[in-house]
């Protein structure tokens, strides 16, 4: 079975060479037959690559031993969810996901339903497009073909597999990984939209609304798997670190910050025709450092040394990413006549500055980030011996930044397009009256540390003001909370990117709260107890009752310790840190958490002496830390209204109907 | 006077990021070294922070649960050092990890203030499968 897998994705690549051929003739000529063909081979890799995905997930589910990838990745012990997580879990596997997502992506976004939508000039798009797309699922088809093949056949099938690392068997691994690459693989569209427009030489923005629900959707996956990501760390590796600016992490966090400050600038160029340069930069840097998250992945170049197995794929990812880059630049160069921009900023204080402000601080603070992962290979360069930059230097020049774009986030919707008046200051006083008010009360109640006054000053004013803005728009003819939310519904219809955009920046600000009360304020103690022992953290009592065991199956026993938190003369809860014993794999540790929205109590269980007279703990108080995640779930809430059409795009579907006026100037609209 | 301002803006925002960088590169660098390097530059100025990379030699870990104490032999070709680490072990620390640690030299020994264990290189592909598990010793962070 595994040559059949291998010839579909051969058929795929000379599927996706002949569609790429197509295409780039159909843009240079303008055919529209030639198109056509290009979608068809689109549509025709898409499948193929579609069906081989589907054999070796067939195979996996199946625990098919002909394929060596499957005896690698599962046993037969393994259960059915985790089977199918090991299709992302290898080397071979992740590419091949990649690769479908790419191209099923790349099928609906720009051959799907072509026939019935839209004038010429959106068909002028899809061959340029089309062509970009498809040479960059040629690179991951060859790929997949030939150094990092998924159907490897084994000549004589083994009895069992080798297993999954039990590390991988959490849910997190069947969701964190898939929602990562989504968010990765999302960015292509819209990076292939836009290069293709300025190719055609289309200096509109067409192809911005034409890919906004694409980078949306590309935004949102990314937000979500690296907080997803983050909460994985946090309950599960088992040391209450949610981050740790390690590269892979950073790997992550950059292309999100760049993505961010795209999505800003598009929205400019749509509403006044500026900031073209910048918007296709910062989509073009999202898109590059998405390959460069993978480069660093795959090579080993940062993460670790000469001592772990380096794999030849990095240096084919460092010839791809290169070519992209000078390609990429190149077009820029080329076509910057296109991206002159039509109106100026006269005035920084005006709300087009501050969407400037806020794109240079996010830039800054992904340059930054960069730079540190980098750092031991550029200090190995530029100063010969290699110089990594640690925690303590990102968690100085990050915050900072952060609480600029806090602050810039809260002041925007305040300043006018165009000019600040006497009246924009006016409109000041009182959010920044209210914040002010917070953050004295709190530095009253003996908060003394000035990152989290900063920070209190920075949230708050950006709540005070945008929960106002969120709210006038959602005053219903009717009163009371059904009138309301009536009134809401109505808002976030007619005007989808502002009712989300205002969510995700309150989103922002309660994370942001959550962040620095997690990071600034934790408090931890190690401690030893003996049965009927008490301990205090942060003024939680905690009472140790002894260690339990439990059997959970032939292979697996848990032994956790009891532990009573103590109100006044009361229990208040009980916190059961176990140590995991299997008899196939190493030991592993499950923190146990108690928490509501003052902050997580959360218990290691280290180890103990023998009959269990003295336990070993590490305690850990995290204050606010479920902020973070509520605050993630509405910027998520937030994203998800975002993808409402926009009032540009329903009046220009409405224009449709009569002759399409084409968008050259369309750039100042609405 | 529209050019003027960008320019201005730029070059603020330019300033305010070295005007962060330059104090934090002092206080976050980190040598980032091979064994055999750092065996070296200890002799030849003892005291500095180092990021040293290597495996655990097998059989040499010490664990201390109740006291939270934790000892092991890290190598590499350029040699060997005793690493002690005051907290939890890592779930994934085992005979020939790959492990990451920071910190300086007391005597012979490396007193490594964080641990981060490499997850077995088999299961090198996924995004999830990398991360290292990482022990923070709370306070700098």
């Amino acid at each position: 079975m595994p040559f059949v897998g291998h010839g579909l994705l051969l058929a795929a690549t000379a599927a996706t060479l002949f569609g790429l051929v197509a295409y780039g003739r159909a843009a240079r000529q303008g055919r529209l037959e030639l198109a056509r063909q290009g979608r068809v081979a689109l549509g025709l890799a898409t499948l193929l690559v579609t069906a081989a995905s589907l054999i070796l997930l067939v195979a996996l589910i199946q625990t098919d031993f002909r394929f060596a990838y499957v005896v690698r990745h599962t046993n037969r012990d393994l259960p059915l969810l985790y089977r199918v997580a090991a299709f992302w879990a290898g080397q071979e596997g992740s590419l091949l996901l990649w690769l479908w997502i790419l191209l099923v992506e790349g099928f609906l976004a720009l051959g799907w339903r072509r026939g019935s939508q839209g004038p010429e000039a959106a068909d002028r798009l899809e061959a340029p497009a089309g062509a970009l797309l498809l040479g960059i699922a040629l690179f991951f088809e060859l790929l997949v073909v030939t150094v990092s093949s998924p159907f490897g056949a084994v000549a004589t099938p083994p009895a069992d597999g080798r297993g999954l690392n039990p590390l991988l068997q959490n849910p997190g691994m069947l969701i964190h990984p898939v929602t990562l690459y989504l968010g990765y693989v999302g960015f292509t569209v819209p990076f292939a939209l836009a290069f293709g427009a300025l190719i055609l030489g289309d200096g509109s923005d067409a192809w911005i609304e034409r890919s906004r629900r694409w980078s949306l959707a590309a935004w949102l996956f990314l937000t979500l798997g690296i907080v997803y990501g983050m909460q994985w760390a946090y309950v599960e590796l088992g040391w209450g670190g949610f981050w740790a600016w390690d590269p892979v992490e950073n790997a992550s966090l950059i292309p999100w910050l760049t993505a961010t400050a795209y999505l800003h600038g598009a929205r400019v160029w749509q509403q006044r025709g500026c900031f073209k340069v910048g918007t296709v930069g910062l989509l073009a840097a999202t898109f590059l450092l998405t390959i460069f998250g993978t480069y660093l992945t795959r090579s080993g170049v940062v993460s670790s040394v000469h001592a772990f197995a380096p794999s030849t794929l990095g240096s084919l990812f460092l010839g791809f990413l290169i070519l992209l880059t000078v390609g990429t630049v190149a077009i820029l160069i080329w076509r910057r006549d296109l991206l002159q921009d039509e109106v100026g900023v006269d005035n920084p204080i005006s709300r087009e500055g501050s969407f400037l402000l806020a794109m240079l601080l996010l830039a800054a603070a992904a340059l930054v980030v960069f730079l540190g992962t980098l750092s031991p290979i550029l200090s190995g360069w530029l100063l010969g011996t290699r110089i990594q930059l640690d925690a303590a230097f990102y968690n100085r020049v990050v915050p900072p930044i952060g609480l600029l774009i806090v602050a810039v986030m809260g002041l925007a919707p305040l300043l006018p397009w165009g000019r600040a008046t006497r009246r924009t200051w006016r409109r000041l006083v009182w959010p920044l009256g209210l914040a002010g008010a917070v953050t004295l009360g709190l530095a009253a109640a003996g908060i003394h540390h000035g990152l989290a006054l900063a920070a209190a000053l920075a949230c708050f004013f950006a709540l005070a003001v945008t929960l106002p803005e969120l709210l006038k728009g959602f005053r219903g003819h009717a009163r009371g909370l059904g009138g309301r939310l009536k009134g809401a519904l109505r808002a976030a219809r007619r005007n989808p990117s502002r009712v989300g955009g205002y969510l995700v920046h309150i989103g922002v600000a309660v994370m942001v709260v959550g962040m620095v009360g997690a990071t600034v304020f934790e408090t931890s103690a190690d401690v030893v107890l003996q049965p009927g022992q008490m301990t205090e953290l942060a003024g939680h009592r905690l009472h140790y009752a002894g260690l339990r065991q439990r059997m959970d199956s032939p292979s697996q026993v848990t032994i956790h310790a009891e532990l009573i938190l103590l109100g006044d003369g009361r229990p208040l809860g009980r916190l059961r840190p176990e140590k995991v014993f299997y008899t196939y794999a190493r030991p592993t540790t499950e923190p146990a958490i108690l928490g509501g929205p003052r902050g997580d109590l959360y218990v290691i269980l280290n180890g103990w002496e023998e009959g269990g007279r003295q336990a070993s703990f590490t305690l850990v108080w995290h204050p606010l830390i479920s902020w973070m995640w509520w605050g993630a779930y509405i910027m998520a809430a937030g994203g998800l209204i975002a993808f409402g059409p926009t009032p540009q795009a329903r009046s220009r579907g409405a224009a449709r109907s009569t002759p399409p006026a084409l968008p050259a100037g369309e750039g100042t609209g609405a | 006077m529209r050019k003027r301002w960008k320019l201005i803006l730029v070059v603020i925002t330019l300033a305010g990021a070295g005007a962060l960088l330059i104090p934090a590169l002092q206080g976050g660098a980190t040598y980032y070294l091979t064994i055999g390097e750092a065996l070296a530059k200890e002799e030849a100025q003892p005291g500095q922070r180092f990021r040293i990379a290597g495996n655990v030699t097998p059989g040499s870990i010490v664990d201390q649960p109740t006291d939270f104490r934790l000892s092991f032999l890290m190598e590499d070709e350029g040699g060997q050092v005793p690493v002690v680490y005051h907290g939890a072990r890592p779930d994934n620390l085992q005979d020939g990890s790959g492990v990451v640690v920071e910190g300086r030299f007391h005597g012979e020994t490396f007193h490594a203030e964080t641990l981060m264990v490499q997850c077995a290189s088999k299961y090198e592909a996924a995004e999830g499968a990398e991360h290292p598990a990482e022990i923070p010793k709370g306070r700098d962070r």
